[in-house]
């Protein structure tokens, strides 16, 4: 089994730190693309060059291509017009083989009356597992957001586990908002969170009975014959919501997770997407965009929680999401991966699973990068940093 | 006779409409209505006072029904059934989404949720509604559902109003009601159970 960590050396994942905190990164990756260069070789320049140097060779090649830039990076300003670029998480690759806005009509293109207020989307997301995968089945699960005219529209289904105002965090969604509301997205009546899985009544995250009008599960391993197997996993959705003319959202978080095979249990990563409407009525949809390079964010965590002890509306005790202790870093740490990988300083907000906490006498405590570059990577944090670990949600 | 409060409750229950009473989370307003059980006279006139009009006689009397599990009044066959009238969508604001009232004859065969909120309470009503239901074999109106999943499952249905009366008519009198994907098909069904309905009544008549 590859470990998700050994696959960049120490040096590229430091590189790659540094390319994350830059602003330019977006842009680096269109100019690489430009340049026929990929993020391997960019890493490589930044190495040798320095970030500097590599900076101003972005901003140069950007603003010649900054009309082309505009149009492919303005975040739903364009609306229709938005050009979605792939997605890389830590498990692999993200993008939509469609994503349409649906203005009065319905997914089938039949025109609702202007009055109803009909607005969403039409997606087809495409998870394709990467080299380091190692999964016999793999899931797309995601949690939704709905708001109508400024406050919370639930479907009757979300309305029995969302998180509730107390509850609720700021998110980076827009100015203001929080997760309040956010659940985890079935339909009434489902009781497995898999999104494409139609059994009513399931038992296992693996469950293979989909619906192909949802999606499909992904898969990524070689068997014991050494025959590689590999299919991305999609999900197919035309979120609606009436009444949305103005000030509404809909947003989604999707994730990709192994539920069979040596790394069940592991999510790959989650995007957003979505639409919305402003108070003057735009209408746009939220670009494709990583929320987390592991495990999904707090929010959707959250939304997990909620759901495991819930039960669907046909009385089917819901399948478990596998549900991560995520910590934060709120100050300096240094992480101490086994030699000969070298110490890491993380930055703060790093997002970090307990492995193994913290008691005194002990000198350390062991955690999991569990989100941005170092995602994968264990190591130890000393008992002087451990203080500066702190809940997710806190 | 109504007060002026009452009026103002009617009001209040109009500008929330469903959507606002109970699938807001946290700011759902039905429970400010219902007052710890102070507003039920004011919203029981709602229910009883046909001048109110037939979206806020719904909405009082599902406030009702979710405060007071059991709760039931002789005209609750007919309100609901106009719940289910007032689901079809045309030129307005829409009041209630499809799914109020299930995935229906798809969650039979498929699964899902076969009934929802506000089909669960026609089920309920029994026999009552069944005359109520029948008045609506004629409307072709669109049935649409909100939400994700839902919406994606539900819209793809293409159910129409008279579509779901015919499934409740059957569920309640245990008449066998085929769903067809096209319209012709469905409204040929629909009048075979017209005639089903037609000369059960002719039956009653000679009984009684």
């Amino acid at each position: 089994m590859t470990r998700l960590w050994e696959r960049d050396s120490a040096a590229q994942r430091d590189a790659a730190s540094a390319a994350y905190k830059s602003a330019d990164l977006r842009r680096g990756h269109l100019v690489a693309q430009q340049l026929s260069l990929s993020r391997a070789s960019l890493l490589d320049l930044q190495r040798s060059a320095g970030n500097s140097a590599v900076g101003r060779l972005i901003r140069a090649a950007t603003r010649a291509q900054s009309t082309q830039a505009r149009d492919t990076w303005a975040s739903g300003s364009s609306g229709g017009q938005l050009v979605q670029r792939s997605i890389n998480t830590s498990g692999g690759e993200w993008d939509t083989d469609k994503y349409d806005l649906l203005k009065d009509v319905d997914q089938g293109g039949s025109p609702l009356p202007a009055a109803v207020g009909a607005r969403g989307v039409d997606i087809t997301l495409r998870f394709k597992p990467g080299a380091v995968v190692d999964a016999e089945l793999i899931g797309l699960t995601q949690s939704v957001q709905a708001f109508v005219r400024g406050a919370p529209n639930l479907t009757p289904a979300a309305a029995t586990r969302a998180i509730p105002a107390a509850d609720a965090k700021s998110i980076n969604t827009g100015k203001g908002e929080t997760d309040e509301g956010t659940a985890i997205d079935r339909a009434a009546g489902f009781n497995n969170p898999i999104y494409p899985v139609k059994s009513t009544a399931s038992a296992s995250l693996a469950d293979t009975n989909t619906d192909p009008g949802w999606g499909q599960n992904g898969v990524h391993f070689t068997d014991g014959a050494k025959t590689p197997h590999h299919d991305d996993a999609l999900l197919k959705d035309t979120p609606m919501r009436a009444g949305a003319q103005k000030d509404s959202r809909h947003i989604f978080e999707t994730t990709a997770l192994a539920t069979k095979g040596a790394q069940a249990g592991t999510y790959y990563g989650s995007v957003r997407w979505g639409w919305r409407t402003d108070d003057k009525g735009g209408f746009t949809k939220i670009a494709l965009e990583k929320v987390s390079d592991g495990v999904p964010s707090a929010t959707f965590l959250k939304a997990g929680q909620i759901w495991n002890p819930g039960k669907s509306s046909t009385g089917a005790e819901n399948v478990d999401l596998p549900i991560v202790d995520v910590k934060v870093t709120t100050g300096p740490v240094t992480l101490a991966p086994p030699v000969p990988m070298v110490d890491i300083a993380l930055p703060k907000g790093t997002r970090l699973q307990m492995l193994k906490a913290f008691v005194a006498p002990l000198l350390s405590g062991t955690v999991k990068v569990v989100d941005g570059p170092h995602t994968g990577v264990t190591g130890e944090v000393s008992a002087a940093e451990w203080p500066n670990i702190a809940d997710e949600r806190a | 006779m109504p007060s002026d409060a009452t009026d103002a409750v009617a009001a209040r229950l109009t500008e929330a409409g469903y959507a606002g009473l109970f699938l807001s989370g946290d700011h759902s307003s039905a429970d400010v209505l219902w007052r710890g059980g102070d507003g039920r006279a004011a919203l029981e006139e709602i229910v009883e006072g046909q001048g109110y009009g037939d979206l806020p006689r719904v909405l009082a009397l599902e406030v009702l029904c979710r405060e007071e599990p059991g709760y039931s009044t002789e005209g609750q066959a007919a309100i609901y059934a106009r719940a289910l009238a007032l689901t079809g969508i045309e030129d307005g604001p829409m009041h209630f989404s499809g799914n109020e009232w299930g995935f229906m004859y798809h969650a039979d065969k498929e699964g899902g949720d076969p009934h929802g909120a506000l089909g669960q309470r026609l089920l309920e009503a029994g026999e009552a509604a069944v005359p109520h239901l029948a008045d609506l074999l004629d409307d072709s109106r669109r049935i649409y559902y909100v939400g994700s999943q839902d919406a994606t499952l539900g819209n793809g249905l293409v159910y129409r109003v008279k579509d779901a009366a015919a499934y409740y008519i059957g569920k309640i009198a245990a008449l066998p009601v085929q769903f067809h994907q096209d319209t012709a098909s469905r409204d040929q069904e629909i009048e075979r159970l017209r005639a089903t309905l037609h000369d059960r009544r002719l039956d009653e008549h000679q009984k009684t």
